[in-house]
């Protein structure tokens, strides 16, 4: 999957992850995308994308230790690999490529 | 420490994201200060995405969750249908035939064959969620989405052939299908008879054990 794009939701789903970098579990990743996008996300949806992701070789995830406050769960904690990065990068050149030279957007940033 | 609504956690168990992560998140962020409409919502989208997503993915292994459970309920109306309303008359109401011959009583005909109607569809829904462990859940919920679609048809067939020849003839064992969902029966089974299999279903599911998902397809 080298040359896969990600979709709005996936690219949204990475940022979120690299953002909150060593403590990116469903609910942190859930909140940074909506405090940053204002957007509600269900964290069944994140959990999907992150599935996705994982599938394809674009994230990986450790698991942590159980707690009493998770009814005895694990704690998935997700990072995004080499070619999870690569994947946003081309994702972002692919965007501002088809930003850039559109006359009704002069003046916003991408 | 607030506990989560154990229903919900329950449903998310048996039709959900199968991940113990994911329910662990979930008890996190209720015990947090999340309402228990907020975990519902999450555990009901988990649901739909995962049947969504399911469906998607294998859309034949869907189609063949509803036709199990179809199958299985003709089954069970063919052989066992008019024996089972009989064995009910005789235990609810003492009513027998050579009796409603002589006195012609047939009230308790009607009611027991709503009953056999509903315990079929029940046994349908466990058969769809054992017959399709692997994916109980979104077995289930694809046969339990087709129920009310082909009760609806089925009972629009039978008021159309019903208009033009004053009557409709078939096999016995499609009368405890469409029956709960002709006037005569308020149409209730179109709301009672899906309602009837998820819940069946639901106690045939297997509960996901953690990380089952990570285990390679057999």
């Amino acid at each position: 999957m080298a040359d896969r794009f990600l979709t709005d939701f996936e690219l949204l789903v990475m940022l979120a992850v690299l953002r909150v970098r060593d403590d990116a579990y469903g609910v942190p990743i859930a909140r940074a995308i909506e405090e940053h996008t204002g957007r509600t996300v269900t964290l069944a949806a994140v959990y999907l994308a992150l599935e996705r992701l994982t599938q394809h070789g674009l994230v990986s995830f450790r698991l942590g230790e159980p707690t009493p406050e998770r009814g005895g769960r694990a704690k998935k904690f997700f990072s995004v690999s080499s070619g999870g990065l690569d994947a946003v990068r081309r994702t972002q050149r692919a965007f501002v490529a088809l930003w850039t030279g559109i006359p009704e957007l002069k003046g916003a940033r991408p | 420490m607030r506990t989560p609504p154990r229903l919900a956690t329950g449903v998310l168990q048996r039709l959900g994201h199968p991940d113990d992560a994911f329910i662990g998140d979930l008890a996190e962020a209720f015990r947090a200060g999340r309402s228990r409409t907020w975990y519902w919502r999450q555990v009901l989208s988990s649901v739909a995405l995962i049947f969504i997503h399911d469906a998607a993915q294998a859309p034949v292994r869907t189609l063949g969750a509803a036709t199990t459970g179809w199958l299985t309920a003709l089954t069970l109306f063919l052989v066992l249908g008019d024996a089972t309303r009989d064995v009910l008359s005789q235990w609810l109401f003492g009513w027998n035939w050579l009796d409603a011959v002589a006195t012609q009583l047939w009230w308790p005909l009607p009611i027991v064959a709503v009953l056999v109607s509903y315990i079929g569809f029940a046994l349908s829904g466990c058969a769809v969620a054992t017959i399709h462990r692997r994916h109980a859940g979104s077995a289930l919920i694809a046969y339990t989405v087709s129920v009310p679609l082909v009760l609806a048809i089925s009972a629009a067939a039978v008021d159309v052939l019903t208009r033009r020849h004053g009557h409709v003839s078939g096999p016995h064992a499609l009368f405890y299908t469409v029956s709960v969902a002709l006037p005569d029966q308020w149409r209730s089974g179109l709301l009672l008879a899906p309602a009837v299999t998820l819940v069946a279903g639901l106690f045939a599911c297997p509960r996901r054990s953690a990380f089952e998902h990570l285990r390679p397809e057999i």
